[in-house]
């Protein structure tokens, strides 16, 4: 009896098996969850994992070579420790990726919800300004905002969740207009539910699917908009460390340290990567009709 | 499809005009004060004075606008205080020089996209298709920033084969394309990237459709069949994206401009942001964003004209 309770899965279980196994059976997308999840371990846990302080100076000790004793990826200009400042750097990317796409998203998704739901003024009001801001390339209105705001990294955040938004409010209100028209949600509004109810209790989890996917896409290109904007500094400012500003600092000493440019672009590759991987494995399991 | 093309129109003329809006406050908005950028270190309350005056930055915001406005509409784009070059000019020298740019990069993404894609779509679940899709995934991946700094380090400074920044005019060719080709595959390798899966996903859809089976069973030969056939349709996805692209492609510009410092409209943007040189810099922006709102428009109706069903849809909304 035991034995077969252990094996009958609950309709609910064998669902959530399933789309498990469709997600484990990419390996991109299992690579891709675990190199998100070391990128994550680090960012909380950098300033403990990292073996030298990232500020430190030394400068009997300036563009030492990668693998040498003491500094594994070697030094730079000022002779801080490579290492050191990429894992510390790693919060930055982290949090500039998972902030500003949450920020779009909690944005994007309630103008969306109440835009598609009660159309009229408040509608045309949010697709109208959803126009203007599209109409900037993403680049100029980061740039934009993120020069208006002032440089910083919170500035940064700020500016590029504003330039995600309007994807967010398109896809949300999409996907109303689609449900608010379907049998159950014309049933909540005969049964006399408000507004919040229909649109928060009923539609909202009824398109959660392209959002999430939504919020795949945006992460790591939120990263990748950091760390541009940290490199044309408007992001993080120096001396503290972050990728965006490596990079940017190492443009001086291609010719003297070749690797110094490598290293911090490898690890914006490797972070965005991996969400990116990820992304598309969450994509599969959600909307497996894509991919056919 | 005539309601429908003069209603489209008509949105992207009143966009341009609020973004116009915007990009005037935006501009105003940025921290600093205008008179003070524009003038020396130290300059006394009264050249500050007669700066805001001979500017029009005394005024108050709503003629401002409308001035700039009028004065746009008459060609007219002023001057930056800077350099004291006439705005339009400066343009007109830019302009051209990103378009070249972009032209090249979008040549090269498709030259190498649209093959890879049609070949992985062929040869789909073989070595090659998984090396595309390993390949467009990375493209997308890694920055655009980096990707220039690494062909600087490996052509021009490992290799010597490039020079690893600047720009010579079309006057003479050989030194203009060594100058445009890294920042060209720069671009194009973010374009090529998203091109080849959408090409590639497009064709084995197209594969699938009953009407290839009609082909193949009446004897088409097979290149018939992927010519005549599959590949027609397939296009008019790729048409799409292109389009929708385009404005990535803008964006890769700005920062791409400026890794290679390629004097075009990306690097005139963030030099205006630095200098605040606000007349220049409205002017950047409101271009930028009007090719851009073009751009889609083109995008709307050539993909309305290829897919009747959107305009129904559309005028639902």
């Amino acid at each position: 009896m035991t034995t077969a309770m252990a094996t009958e899965l609950t309709p609910r279980a064998a669902q959530r098996r399933r789309l498990r196994r469709r997600f484990t059976r990419r390996p991109t997308a299992v690579l891709g969850l675990v190199g998100v999840a070391c990128f994550v371990l680090v960012a909380i846990f950098g300033p403990v994992l990292s073996p030298a302080d990232p500020d430190a100076t030394s400068y009997d000790q300036i563009f030492v070579s990668p693998f040498s004793a003491g500094h594994l990826l070697g030094t730079d200009d000022l002779g801080r420790d490579v290492l050191s400042r990429l894992i510390v750097g790693t919060r930055a990317s982290m949090e500039a990726g998972v902030l500003a796409t949450l920020i779009a998203a909690v944005i994007g998704v309630a103008l969306g919800l109440f835009a598609g739901y009660y159309r009229g003024w408040l509608d045309t009001v949010v697709m109208r300004t959803t126009d203007v801001l599209l109409s900037f390339p993403f680049a100029i209105l980061a740039v934009g905002l993120a020069s208006i705001l002032g440089p910083s990294l919170s500035n940064a955040i700020l500016a590029l969740a504003i330039s995600l938004i309007p994807t967010f409010i398109r896809i949300t209100r999409a996907e109303v207009l689609g449900l608010r028209e379907q049998d159950y949600v014309q049933a909540a509004v005969v049964s006399g539910a408000s507004g919040g109810v229909i649109m928060f209790g009923h539609i909202l989890r009824n398109c959660l699917t392209p959002l999430v996917v939504q919020a795949s896409v945006a992460i790591p290109g939120a990263i990748i908009g950091a760390a541009m904007l940290s490199f044309l500094g408007l992001g993080e400012q120096p001396p503290t460390a972050s990728w965006g500003t490596m990079l940017s600092e190492s443009q001086n000493y291609l010719s003297q340290a070749a690797w110094f440019a490598v290293l911090p672009g490898l690890a914006i590759a490797l972070a965005t990567l991996s969400f990116n991987m990820f992304g598309d494995g969450l994509r599969e399991v959600l909307d497996p009709r894509g991919d056919q | 499809m005539k309601w429908f093309v003069l209603r489209k129109v008509g949105q992207s003329m009143l966009t341009l005009l609020i973004a116009s809006i915007v990009v005037f406050l935006g501009v105003r908005a940025l921290p600093g004060d205008a008179a003070t950028a524009m003038s020396s270190e130290g300059a006394s309350p009264e050249v500050l004075a007669q700066i805001r005056q001979s500017y029009g930055l005394d005024k108050p915001l709503p003629v401002q606008y409308l001035d700039w406005v009028g004065h746009l509409l008459t060609g007219d784009l002023g001057k930056s205080p800077q350099t004291g070059l006439s705005v339009s000019a400066v343009l007109a020298s830019r302009i051209p020089v990103t378009l070249e740019l972009a032209g090249v990069a979008l040549l090269l993404a498709l030259l190498f996209g649209i093959p890879i894609g049609i070949f992985a779509a062929l040869k789909r679940n073989t070595a090659f298709d998984y090396l595309s899709t390993t390949g467009s995934m990375l493209g997308l991946s890694v920055p655009h920033f980096w990707f220039g700094i690494l062909f600087i380090l490996l052509f021009a400074v490992k290799l010597h084969w490039l020079p690893a920044s600047g720009f010579v005019p079309l006057t003479d060719p050989v030194a203009n394309l060594q100058h445009i080709i890294m920042p060209a595959a720069v671009l194009a390798i973010g374009l090529a990237a998203v091109l080849i899966p959408q090409m590639r996903s497009a064709l084995i859809q197209s594969l699938s459709e009953d009407y290839i089976r009609t082909a193949r069973a009446k004897g088409l030969a097979q290149s018939a069949v992927i010519g005549k056939h599959a590949l027609r349709n397939s296009l008019t996805a790729v048409v799409t994206v292109v389009g929708l692209q385009l404005g990535a492609l803008i964006s890769g510009v700005v920062i791409t401009e400026q890794i290679f410092v390629v004097p075009g409209i990306g690097k005139l943007t963030l030099d205006s942001v630095y200098n605040r040189d606000y007349p220049m810099l409205q002017a950047v922006v409101l271009i930028t964003a009007s090719a851009y709102i073009v751009v889609n428009l083109i995008t709307d109706l050539v993909y309305s004209a290829l897919n009747p069903r959107v305009r129904i849809q559309g005028a639902a909304t």
